[in-house]
């Protein structure tokens, strides 16, 4: 049996090695950081930790309503299409940092990309 | 066969099974989420047996120090003995040895020890106090130095515990206390990673014991200790930390007003000083205590400023709401 990609990026490992620097590029990105101010940071982590894993193609229990519930107070206060692409930036940048083979980034970014609509509520 | 007990009933784990599965397998009602370590959804804490080195993976060292571990990664290689991570806290009776001020707000009040209380200085302690209010207060007492317990207790306005034991606690005094519980401590590992302790009002006393339970243990990197007040009489222990300032290479004090100005002391907010000082901070262990407010602060500050998530650790110290005047 082929390794999934969760086990090709290297599983729990890449999620605990990926999840503060992801985190830090977020926080340190004016396009996106006001969506997060505020927020305990523990709670925080452990929901970036969620995504990751989804987005490493792991196990998840995500459902599109969980992302449609989750969001919907930031669709209200103007999160758009444009956070998003930021987010995927910054998901790209933390993979390259960290060294992930370049064909291995884009399917990463399809699975987050996937999640697009529910996040937006469309 | 390992024997895993829960709930004081013990259960036989099948050959490979994890400690989460054979618990479901039993009808019990565990939290879990991915199955495979990535959510952390499933933690346990082994109270008798230790957990496998896999299913710590990825926790942080005082979780890992706690016994705390992934049921969904734990194929027990020990019987265990494991509990949800919020147990029911325990409690013992003891008694006030001393109580002493230390400025004209913070008491140092010294407990005799319980036997069976296990703690590491910078977790805090529960204190019933009247009304059955109970309040927490960090221990500044470190464990493999000091034969008591010490607690600094700030007289807060209106505060039904602080008020109670600066005015009524005196020596010989019977008082009932917790458990110890609480994350913010150190841990004798990775000596060669430096140390930046920030605290604010009586959010020293966790760092007093961190401080000392770090020297006591011979850690090799330089610990600062940046300590801030409003005014003048807002800090503390200023000549004890002077001293082991003077006695210690690898120690540096640097006490700090946002209000006042005093000689040899800095102007200015004592996390704002410290992250200016020492600018990248990436792979230091960074312990902050104290005002909520700070706290919060201080954490992003240092994160931002390239400390690993799991080398913050912190104690925002919340007060009780004020009681209405009735």
């Amino acid at each position: 049996m082929p390794e999934s990609l969760y086990q090709q990026l290297g599983g729990a490992a890449a999620v605990n090695a990926a999840v503060d620097i992801f985190y830090r590029k977020v926080l340190a990105d004016d396009r996106i950081n006001r969506f997060f101010q505020g927020v305990n940071m523990e709670a925080q982590v452990a929901k970036q930790r969620a995504f990751l894993t989804m987005a490493f193609g792991g196990p998840n229990n995500y459902t599109g309503a969980d992302m449609r519930t989750a969001h919907a107070r930031l669709v209200a206060n103007g999160l758009n299409g444009s956070h998003v692409d930021a987010v995927l930036e910054n998901l790209k940048a933390t993979l390259q940092e960290l060294k992930v083979p370049g064909y291995l980034i884009p399917q990463v970014i399809d699975i987050a990309e996937s999640v697009r609509d529910d996040v937006l509520g469309r | 066969m390992r024997k895993i007990t829960y709930e004081n009933n013990a259960y036989a784990a099948d050959e490979g099974e994890s400690v989460l599965d054979c618990l479901q397998r039993h009808g019990h009602d565990i939290p879990y989420g991915c199955k495979v370590g990535a959510c952390h959804s499933c933690l346990m804490v082994a109270s008798g047996g230790k957990p496998t080195d896999a299913s710590q993976e990825g926790l942080r060292d005082t979780k890992r120090a706690g016994g705390y571990f992934l049921s969904c990664r734990c194929i027990p290689e020990a019987d265990m003995t494991v509990t949800l991570p919020d147990e029911p806290v325990r409690t013992f009776e003891t008694r006030v040895l001393e109580r002493t001020l230390l400025n004209h707000e913070v008491i140092r009040l010294r407990l005799q020890k319980p036997a069976g209380l296990d703690y590491h200085a910078g977790q805090f302690i529960q204190l019933h106090g009247p009304k059955n209010a109970i309040r927490s207060y960090s221990l500044a007492s470190t464990a493999n130095v000091d034969p008591w317990l010490e607690l600094h207790i700030r007289r807060v306005p209106f505060g039904i515990v602080s008020n109670w034991a600066h005015d009524a606690l005196t020596e010989g005094a019977s008082v009932t206390i917790s458990t110890a519980m609480g994350e913010c401590f150190y841990l004798p590992e990775r000596r060669d990673q430096p140390l930046l302790l920030i605290g604010t009002g009586s959010g020293l006393a966790p760092l007093w014991g961190i401080l000392r339970d770090a020297l006591h243990s011979d850690h090799s990197a330089p610990i600062y200790l940046y300590h801030g007040g409003s005014y003048s009489d807002g800090l503390y222990l200023v000549d004890e930390l002077r001293s082991l300032d003077a006695r210690h290479e690898g120690f540096h004090y640097t006490p700090t007003l946002s209000r006042d100005t005093m000689e040899d002391v800095a102007r200015g907010r004592a996390h704002e000083i410290a992250m200016r000082a020492h600018g990248n901070l990436k792979g230091w262990r960074v312990f902050l205590c104290g005002h909520p407010d700070m706290v919060k602060a201080a954490r992003i500050a240092a994160f931002m400023a390239g400390v690993a998530m799991d080398d913050l650790y912190s104690d925002p110290f919340v007060f009780a709401p004020r009681p209405s005047a009735a």
